[in-house]
């Protein structure tokens, strides 16, 4: 049995004006990557605050390891690592200075872990942190969360600030660590990073939780969305009549999206037989979609 | 409630402000007794009466009444500032709250290394003003009632301090912190002068902590109820500070 790790249980924080939390819950498990999506100003800083027992709720509480994060916050038993959204640090140290400073901190003896992830992210830690680059500095900030091997990660944004190339390193760092066991919570408004690396996912809107769902849920639907293009106008209005589930239509581009479910496809394949195509292709069903359907009604609304 | 890394890292970080204001309080010591012997010089010239003013009141009117009580504060609320609220404005605490560190040892630590600062600027000031005088002017400073002055002085600087370390646990941003822990030591300066100006405006002076330092009191040992007073405003500074920072949301 999984045992549950951290448990929002219910948490408002009202900050008036509609702007806070609003009876925020989900459990993350032991060992579980959870992601946390939703866009700047939704509500995730506010809640991490609350999970690692920075803020008090206004109701509800947030529950790690069977105590509750505001009167017993689990970073005193050294089992936080936290990356924050807006990274900060105490001027004219060095990387070097900074690294240790912390270090001594968690109670760290052992710095293997640490010149593991500086050489894995390419980091000069020599200079003064206050003329580093915004994204040495994130790369920084990684090498003091992860380095102590914290049971717990907290991740704010992790990859902001850092070129493609980094956040592909940052993908794999999280990989390894869900093998060594970490329960991570990532929040962040990039779609991949998550889609890469999460178990499940909540979306969380104006602060409200939106919906909680598995990855695998949308990376292994069975239903699928193809879209066709013919060339032939007949061939269009031909194939409008056949019994299939069509979603979208466009006579002038001669476009046509089919929903079909996987134990269909091979039927769905002798139909597509009798016709002239010019290409066809899956629609993949992503992450992103998904939220937008979530997002997307208040674009439209704003319009 | 101590952290040692904490520790270290207040006096790498604040050492050279207190080296350097304190050295300067040391410089202007040594020109107070320069100008002290100059004017008895001139006084023992002139046919006048011989200058009754001994040094050590003479360091009371003119030392520890400006030099001696400005840069201190001047100490204070920066380094009080830069303690607690500047790292919260800044974020720099949120990964050091997500450490085994905790609140309390937050406070407490910087508390203590600014109250440390404080007796270890006055002690330098003390042993120096014994030994420059020593040199300078011997046999003119009363070490003892020397002593009770700065005594004196220091607790008002503890509990200005106080003042704005509870202000720099209370606010959230620098700017507030300082309002209150700036604002607060420099209006209470800014009245005493006032009070001294003119009898008119002399009701300032109970709107000011810095009456609670009185060189005359001091030296004519009737000063335990205002020393009690000053006390009490810098152990609940700091205590009120200790105990806000430990309750309130932190924006970090």
């Amino acid at each position: 049995m999984e045992s549950t790790c951290i448990k929002v249980k219910d948490i408002t924080k009202d900050y008036g004006n509609h702007k806070g939390i609003f009876n925020v819950s989900f459990e993350i498990k032991e060992g579980e990557v959870f992601g946390f999506l939703g866009p700047n100003g939704a509500g995730k800083t506010t809640t991490i605050r609350h999970i690692l027992g920075f803020s008090k709720t206004d109701s509800g509480e947030v529950i790690i390891d069977g105590l509750n994060t505001w009167k017993h916050p689990a970073n005193m038993d050294g089992k936080i690592g936290f990356l924050p959204g807006e990274i900060a640090f105490p001027e004219d140290m060095t990387g070097t200075e900074y690294i240790k400073f912390i270090g001594n901190l968690q109670g760290l003896t052992d710095y293997t872990r640490a010149d593991e992830l500086i050489k894995m992210f390419g980091i000069d830690t020599s200079g003064k942190i206050k003329k580093m680059s915004k994204g040495m500095k994130q790369k920084v900030g990684i090498v003091t969360a992860f380095m102590n091997k914290p049971p717990i990660l907290i991740l704010d944004e992790p990859t902001s600030g850092l070129d493609p190339l980094m956040q592909k390193q940052f993908i794999a760092l999280v990989e390894q660590e869900k093998k060594r066991g970490a329960t991570i919570l990532l929040s962040s408004h990039m779609f991949q990073e998550v889609e890469r690396t999460c178990d499940r996912v909540a979306i969380i809107k104006n602060g409200i939780i939106v919906s909680e769902l598995n990855i695998t849920d949308i990376k292994h639907n069975e239903n699928k969305r193809y879209k066709i293009e013919f060339i032939k106008a007949s061939d269009y209005d031909k194939f409008n009549k056949e019994d299939l589930k069509i979603s979208c239509k466009e006579a002038d581009k001669k476009h046509v999206v089919v929903n079909v479910k996987d134990e269909d496809i091979n039927e769905f394949f002798h139909i597509l037989n009798k016709y002239e195509i010019k290409y066809f292709s899956e629609i993949k069903n992503s992450l992103e979609d998904y939220f937008m359907s979530f997002y997307g009604e208040d674009k439209k609304n704003d319009k | 409630m101590i952290n040692k890394t904490l520790f270290k890292q207040y006096w790498k970080s604040n050492w050279k402000l207190l080296a350097i204001i304190t050295g300067v309080l040391v410089l202007f010591l040594i020109m107070m007794i320069f100008a002290y012997e100059q004017m008895l010089a001139r006084a023992a010239d002139s046919t006048g009466p011989a200058s009754t003013l001994d040094l050590t009141s003479f360091l009371s009117v003119s030392y520890l009444g400006g030099m001696c009580l400005l840069l201190p504060m001047v100490f204070t609320i920066v380094v009080a500032n830069k303690s607690i609220a500047s790292k919260v404005d800044k974020g720099s605490l949120g990964i050091v709250l997500s450490t085994k560190t905790t609140r309390n040892q937050v406070t407490f630590t910087n508390g203590l290394g600014l109250i440390l600062s404080l007796i270890g600027m006055f002690a330098v000031v003390f042993v120096g003003g014994v030994i420059v005088s020593s040199i300078m002017s011997p046999d003119s400073l009363v070490v003892l009632d020397y002593f009770e002055l700065l005594v004196g002085m220091l607790l008002l600087q503890l509990a200005l301090s106080g003042i704005s370390f509870f202000a720099s646990c209370t606010f959230n941003t620098s700017g507030r912190s300082l309002a209150i822990g700036a604002g607060v030591p420099i209006v209470f300066y800014v009245l005493s002068i006032l009070s001294s100006i003119d009898t008119s405006i002399e009701f300032f002076k109970y709107f000011t902590l810095m009456t609670l330092y009185n060189a005359t009191d001091i030296l004519t040992l009737t000063f335990v109820w205002q020393y009690l007073v000053l006390g009490v405003v810098a152990v609940a500074g700091y205590a009120a500070g200790i105990v806000i920072f430990k309750r309130k949301d932190l924006p970090l």
